[in-house]
């Protein structure tokens, strides 16, 4: 609880630094509308508008003022309420990096479970070459070849959006379908990505935990191998894999931009984007504040999670 | 001393990419800018007849025949005719790694955007490295203030996703090759400084030091002699990983259009135009592609392999 409590000055702090960052990137709002015919003046008279020709520190002032009675302000390019923007954004990217999540996780798993099954064996050299090279390709080049294969040639799965066209006209179970199809791939490229650094990981710290004096005293009571990795060796290996998942929330929540673009993925990636391409100020600082209190989240679940896994760490709290 | 085989495969790759990219440039036969008339999305290995002309220009395509005085060059999108005095040179080349829709040569662009992208994550990695240094070096040793402040703030920093800061940091500043270089290095120094400090306060209650501390040994002998030789093997494998991730944050801010400038050539920018003709030239994202992953594998093995290296001489 006392952590909770110390954890809002930062929040404000991480909230201050951005808006002052964005402050002093040159050009403004009004300066990014991309039309010629806009004369100074109505430049100037955006500006106005928008309450930018104010000084910085009255900007700061008036912004705070407004989030100490909890509005976000509203925001310059979607010209809506920054919160309506946000609430928008945000269950689709909780949908996809969920599902990445998972897929990371599950995979990250599997690969690692079977790699040390037998360390150096023809399937542990297989999957650390895999884990190595999905570990080194580009997420956004990842996704350009499972557009090509999947997309282009196959034609299996969608290659953008979160919906088809006519989505709205599909029956529940079919507009379910139709939404996991279009989930596939984007979610897929996360998962492979994210398989990589996970597996590389857990495999490591599996055969530690398989040097440990514990699992030699495990396998002389004659358990048998199978439960011996499984039970024994896999839950104190989970450790590191755990403090991985709760770093890994912010991201779930402020969306992976590049992923997010490549599959035209209506979510938080592409709204903190955009946001920060045309100065929206109002939309950045919203976007910041939801990633600053996922972070908060984030280490929070973590140590949940830790006192789950690891029976040491309860009692110290 | 056994050196580990990973460190070895590594540090080959690497090397061989240094040299490429380095040298490549200079033994290739100069096939200038190309043009998207007679040289547009040849496919790899494709013969090309190089036609230099006399007012310095040179002209690449599939395919030159002579016609009394007059040069017919037959391209992928037209034809046209040039007379003989116009022609200083003519040669044969081939384009091992076919030409893009603007004509040019894909493996000339790859070698001369990796010389930007070595550099870039090489100089932004310096920058993180000393910045690092200096923070773990001050939190370690500059008294209970200085470490709360400077590792909260590290703490802070680390709370962001590194990308997200990168891009908002790109998109608002739109910064050049040097500003890019700053932006890399002061985003990711976070973790060295952590790495450092903790190995620091783990090595001052080693007995050697203490042994070395009671025998009045003077601080700079202490740094150079006790602390700086233990510091190396676990500084270096953090840079090794580290540089890994900026040449894939670069190629990402690149392909977004908010990293290298389009006019240079880079890897993720050439990956990001190459998506835009896949079906076209399935070989204008594949080939930059797998070079990002070639320089990050090979990284991430020098770090695998100085891991190996510390964890046996410990």
């Amino acid at each position: 609880m006392r952590r909770l409590l110390l954890l809002v000055p930062l929040v404000w702090l991480v909230a201050t630094l951005t808006f002052f960052v964005v402050q002093a990137a040159p050009g403004s709002y009004a300066d990014t509308i991309d039309n010629p015919r806009l004369s100074a003046e109505t430049r100037d008279a955006i500006r106005a508008r928008y309450g930018l020709d104010r000084s910085a520190g009255a900007q700061y002032v008036s912004w705070l003022g407004a989030i100490a009675t909890g509005d976000l302000g509203t925001s310059f390019l979607y010209k809506e309420p920054v919160s309506r923007v946000l609430s928008r954004a945000l269950p689709p990217t909780l949908l996809l990096a969920g599902s990445g999540l998972l897929l990371t996780m599950l995979l990250g798993l599997i690969l690692a479970v079977t790699a040390v099954r037998q360390p150096n064996g023809w399937a542990d050299r297989v999957i650390t070459i895999l884990s190595l090279g999905l570990y080194g390709v580009p997420s956004f080049w990842l996704a350009g070849m499972l557009i090509l294969v999947f997309s282009v040639s196959l034609g299996w799965f969608p290659a953008s959006h979160m919906h088809s066209v006519d989505a709205g006209r599909l029956g529940s179970l079919a507009y379910l379908a139709d939404l996991l199809r279009h989930l596939f791939l984007p979610a897929l490229c996360l998962g492979l990505v994210g398989a990589a650094g996970t597996a590389r990981y857990l495999r490591a710290s599996l055969l530690d935990v398989r040097a440990s004096r514990f699992m030699l005293a495990a396998r002389a009571r004659g358990i048998p191998n199978r439960r011996l990795l499984l039970v024994h060796a896999l839950r104190p290996a989970l450790l590191p894999v755990v403090t991985l998942l709760g770093l890994s929330l912010p991201v779930l929540v402020s969306g992976s931009v590049v992923v997010e673009a490549i599959f035209s993925w209506p979510g938080m990636g592409q709204v903190a984007f955009n946001a920060a391409r045309a100065r929206d100020i109002p939309l950045i600082l919203g976007a910041t504040l939801v990633g600053a209190a996922a972070v908060i989240l984030g280490n929070l679940v973590a140590d949940l999670l830790y006192a789950v896994v690891d029976p040491r760490s309860r009692g110290e709290r | 001393m056994n050196i580990p085989r990973r460190l070895i495969w590594g540090l080959a790759t690497l090397g061989s990419l240094l040299l490429a990219c380095g040298l490549g440039p200079f033994l290739l036969s100069d096939t200038g800018d190309g043009d998207p008339l007679h040289s547009a999305l040849l496919p790899p290995l494709t013969r090309v007849t190089l036609l230099e002309l006399t007012d310095g220009r040179t002209l690449i395509a599939p395919k030159v025949t002579r016609d009394g005085g007059v040069f017919r060059v037959e391209g992928p999108k037209g034809t046209s005719s040039i007379s003989e005095d116009e022609v200083a040179a003519q040669r044969e080349t081939r384009l091992w790694l076919g030409s893009d829709r603007f004509g040019r040569d894909v493996l000339r662009r790859l070698l001369v955007g990796g010389r930007i992208s070595l550099a870039v994550a090489a100089l932004g990695v310096t920058i993180a490295l000393l910045v690092g240094l200096g923070v773990g070096l001050a939190a370690a040793t500059g008294g209970r203030v200085a470490d709360a402040v400077l590792m909260r703030t590290v703490d802070g920093l680390l709370a962001f996703p590194l990308l997200m800061l990168l891009i908002l940091l790109s998109a608002l500043f739109r910064p050049g090759p040097a500003l890019l270089v700053a932006v890399l290095g002061l985003s990711s120094w976070m973790g060295l400084a952590r790495l450092v400090r903790g190995q620091v306060l783990s090595l001052r209650t080693r007995s050697f030091i203490q042994a070395a501390r009671v025998a009045g040994t003077r601080w700079p002998r202490m740094w150079t002699l006790h602390y700086l030789p233990n510091l190396k093997a676990p500084v270096a494998q953090d840079t090794a990983l580290q540089m890994g991730n900026l040449v894939l944050a670069e190629a990402t801010l690149s392909f977004l259009g908010l990293g290298i400038p389009a006019t240079l050539p880079s890897w993720g920018g050439m990956v990001a135009q190459g998506q835009r003709v896949m079906l076209d030239g399935w070989w204008l994202s594949l080939v930059p592609g797998l070079a990002i992953a070639t320089l990050v594998i090979s990284l991430a093995l020098i770090g695998d392999g100085l891991q190996q290296t510390s964890k046996a001489s410990a």
